[in-house]
């Protein structure tokens, strides 16, 4: 612990936002059928999985790293928008970090949530 | 409190490293601190890596670390040590920190990770095993 004290008040007095900011965050499909889900408003690229989409079958579950919403202090929000295999849309909420939080960072994917528009 | 086991690169085993997750100690602290009050995740050297908040041991930015940590195994067999070599760095952006970027090169990752999440299809270049804390 002590060798590194010198390097981390170091680290504390060059400036703040060090590290790798965000937090895991768990997708899952709890629908009866396959579904293709989305990550909107996070200023993703293609080639993301939040952009070009993840797809689940039934009870699968994705683990990706979130950096959107960043904690309590930023009012942004990620909306999560799922597919089925034609293309309609089964499930869209979108998520402040506050409720993110509430549902331990999993997200269930079920049907009869499409409350994005 | 959990621990990775046989970090490797498929190329040299490179041995443990332990991982803190919801790390409410002084180190999570200053994680936390130092991550402007955030979710953030530091290396520490070759062998800590600490979250303030959840992760995952599936979450891509296990292997961005372990670039980090890989980093430190070498800066420290030159004689340096790592988070000063990293504040000595620290001019710009997180996405343009030469070390930031290694770490992201080293783990198969885009340059700017963890700006836009896990890249489609992403299998990470490291194998490790994962064992809870006895």
């Amino acid at each position: 612990m002590w060798r590194w004290i010198a390097p981390v008040a170091a680290l504390m007095l060059a400036a703040s936002c060090i590290g790798d900011p965000g937090y895991s965050l768990i997708v899952q499909n709890s629908t009866r059928a396959r579904v293709t889900f989305y990550v909107d408003g996070v200023n993703a690229r293609p080639g993301s999985a939040f952009a070009d989409g993840v797809t689940l079958e039934p009870g699968a579950e994705d683990v990706n790293h979130w950096v959107i919403p960043a904690g309590d202090n930023d009012q942004r929000k990620a909306t999560v928008r799922a597919v089925n295999s034609a293309g309609s849309i089964v499930y869209c909420h979108r998520f402040g970090f506050a409720e993110l939080r509430d549902l331990h960072f999993h997200i269930d994917l079920r049907g009869g949530v499409a409350d994005c528009s | 409190m959990l621990k990775w086991e046989r970090i490797s690169n498929r190329m040299t085993p490179t041995g443990t490293v332990e991982v803190r997750v919801n790390d409410d100690g002084p180190l999570g602290w200053i994680v936390g601190i130092v991550g402007g009050g955030n979710p953030n995740n530091v290396t520490f050297g070759p062998n800590l890596i600490v979250s303030n908040y959840n992760l995952d041991p599936r979450d891509v930015v296990i292997s961005h670390e372990i670039g980090h940590m890989l980093q430190a195994q070498m800066l420290e067999r030159l004689g340096y040590n790592y988070l000063l070599s990293y504040v000595a760095l620290l001019t710009g952006s997180h996405a343009t920190h030469p070390m930031e970027q290694d770490a992201n090169r080293r783990a198969g990752l885009p340059p700017d990770f963890p700006d836009n999440g896990k890249p489609s299809g992403y299998v990470s270049p490291f194998i490790y095993q994962v064992r809870g804390h006895p």
